[in-house]
């Protein structure tokens, strides 16, 4: 087991906890705002995951899919916050 | 070499996420969180990116982590702030201790987030709430309005919500947009219309100008600490903008609702939606220091926000706090929740009257005498009880 195998572990290990933590906080809410923020990090998690894997298993390419990653956390992050802001106008205004 | 240092950037990049995760779960309220999240999310990822990167150690793997980083950088800040923004208007709570909301009466604030009328519960936050401010407000408003009416009223008022280490401020205001309407000038009449708008200013400056300095030596006489301001603009504007700094503003009731005290046109509208500020109290002529509180809970989400805002100001904070609710689905538990909420920061809290009709007005005998009605600023419900406190002579806290 080289240093890297090592280091790999370890940082599997504390993106698992880190995941577990932010899942929690995703599944509690208690508000929608909480589980947005909840999800915008997961998806920053996902990249990290991505990086690991990739180094892990040794595919280039799996590097292409934390950029797809990236793009789909921020497109989902700003359909959620449009969503929100829509919802947030008082019903008389919001069928227009 | 370069493996050690990739070993290092992936297990700190890691750890940092982690951080950010035990940020985002401990933290009190969404923004706060959010402030967790993105920051050490992106420095996370970007480190372990770029320890991976290392690792891999050709330029085809540097320019895909490059391209990656550089798209994080650019991106989490966007939605994070899109993601804020659309919390903020949503009406996510603030914890109390993040001190004064700076957005107060800049953005609008609605509520899509919560249960009608659920007050986010306590044991929620990881964070216990900090203890409360001293019994009486300490940062005080007062915004002056002509009339013997209101300034008996502010005279009252000042009396009764002054303590020691109150700090007054006595903001004069003058509507300058509804003085110097003119309506249509004939032909010729400019400079004549001209000259009466001046009139006009230059006699409200005066009478402003004397009220403040009657205002400002009753202040003397008590030995409180006080300072005078002056602006003119769009009252309401000034006013809500600066109410937002102060736990309680005062308000004479003959000005705000009978003379729509120096108000611009849109006055009627802006009283409909309310001011979303600590605290303002309307007072009446026959204001007196209060013995208890009586809040009414309109069952909505509006509520919710008001008796948050009244429990975090910490005004008139030790006195017993009655609680009435409206008979709408799911009163009961709403008045248990609130009741719960309150008590669990320190308050003497119990239920008030029976669930009142929402169509019926305020019975007479209930929010009377040294009973101050509390009642939420917005009201999705309006109800009969909510309208005939605030068209009444009494004097109300709005929160």
């Amino acid at each position: 087991m080289t240093l890297l195998d090592g280091a790999l572990a370890l940082s599997a290990l504390l993106l698992t906890a880190a995941v577990a933590l932010t899942g929690w906080r995703m599944l509690r809410g208690p508000g929608i705002a909480d589980r947005a923020v909840a999800m915008d990090l997961l998806g920053l998690l996902a990249v990290g995951a991505t990086a690991l894997v990739a180094l892990a298993g040794g595919h280039l390419a799996l590097l292409d899919i934390a950029l797809g990653l990236g793009l789909v956390g921020f497109i989902g992050a700003v359909g959620v916050a449009a969503f929100m802001a829509r919802a947030a106008r008082p019903p008389e205004a919001r069928d227009e | 070499m370069s493996e050690i240092l990739a070993a290092i950037l992936l297990v700190l990049g890691a750890s940092i996420a982690l951080i950010a995760a035990i940020g985002v779960a401990r933290l009190p309220d969404a923004f706060l969180r959010m402030h967790a999240a993105t920051k050490a999310g992106v420095v996370g990822a970007g480190l372990m990116l770029l320890g991976a990167g290392l690792a891999f150690g050709t330029g085809e793997a540097w320019l895909r982590v490059g391209l990656i980083v550089l798209f994080l950088l650019v991106t989490v800040p966007i939605s994070s702030h899109a993601l804020g923004r659309a919390a903020y208007r949503g009406g996510a709570p603030l914890w109390p201790g993040s001190g004064e909301d700076a957005l107060a009466g800049v953005l609008p604030r609605h509520s899509i987030d919560h249960a009608a009328g659920a007050t986010p519960a306590q044991e929620d936050t990881a964070m216990p709430a900090p203890a409360l401010p001293p019994v009486s407000p300490r940062r005080v408003l007062v915004a002056l309005a002509q009339g013997e009416a209101s300034e008996a009223a502010l005279l009252a008022g000042l009396d009764a919500v002054a303590g020691r280490e109150t700090e007054i401020t006595l903001l004069s205001l003058l509507c300058a947009p509804s003085l110097s309407r003119t309506g249509p000038v004939p032909l010729g009449g400019a400079h004549y219309a001209k000259r009466l708008v001046e009139k006009r200013m230059a006699s409200a400056r005066e009478g402003a100008a004397a009220l403040a300095g009657r205002l400002q030596a009753a202040c003397e006489a008590q030995a409180l600490a006080f300072s005078a301001r002056h602006e003119e603009g769009d009252a309401l504007r000034l006013l809500e903008r600066t109410a937002a700094h102060h736990d309680l503003t005062l308000l004479p009731r003959a000005a705000w609702f009978d003379q729509a005290m120096v108000l611009p046109p849109g006055m009627a509208e802006a009283r409909a939606r309310g001011i979303a500020v600590p605290g303002l109290l309307i007072i009446g002529t026959d204001f007196e220091v209060p013995r208890a509180l009586h809040f009414l809970h309109e069952g909505d989400a509006g509520s919710g926000e008001a008796m948050k805002r009244l429990l975090a100001s910490g005004i008139f904070a030790g006195c017993p706090l009655l609680i009435t609710a409206l008979d709408v689905p799911g009163a009961e538990q709403m008045l248990a929740d609130a009741l719960a909420l309150a008590a669990s920061r320190g308050w003497q809290a119990r239920a008030g009257h029976a669930l009142l009709h929402p169509d019926h007005p305020v019975p007479e005998t209930a929010f009377g005498g040294p009973t101050l009605a509390v009642i939420p600023a917005r009201s999705t419900n309006a109800s009969g009880a909510w309208r005939s406190l605030r068209q009444g002579p009494r004097s109300v806290l709005m929160t």
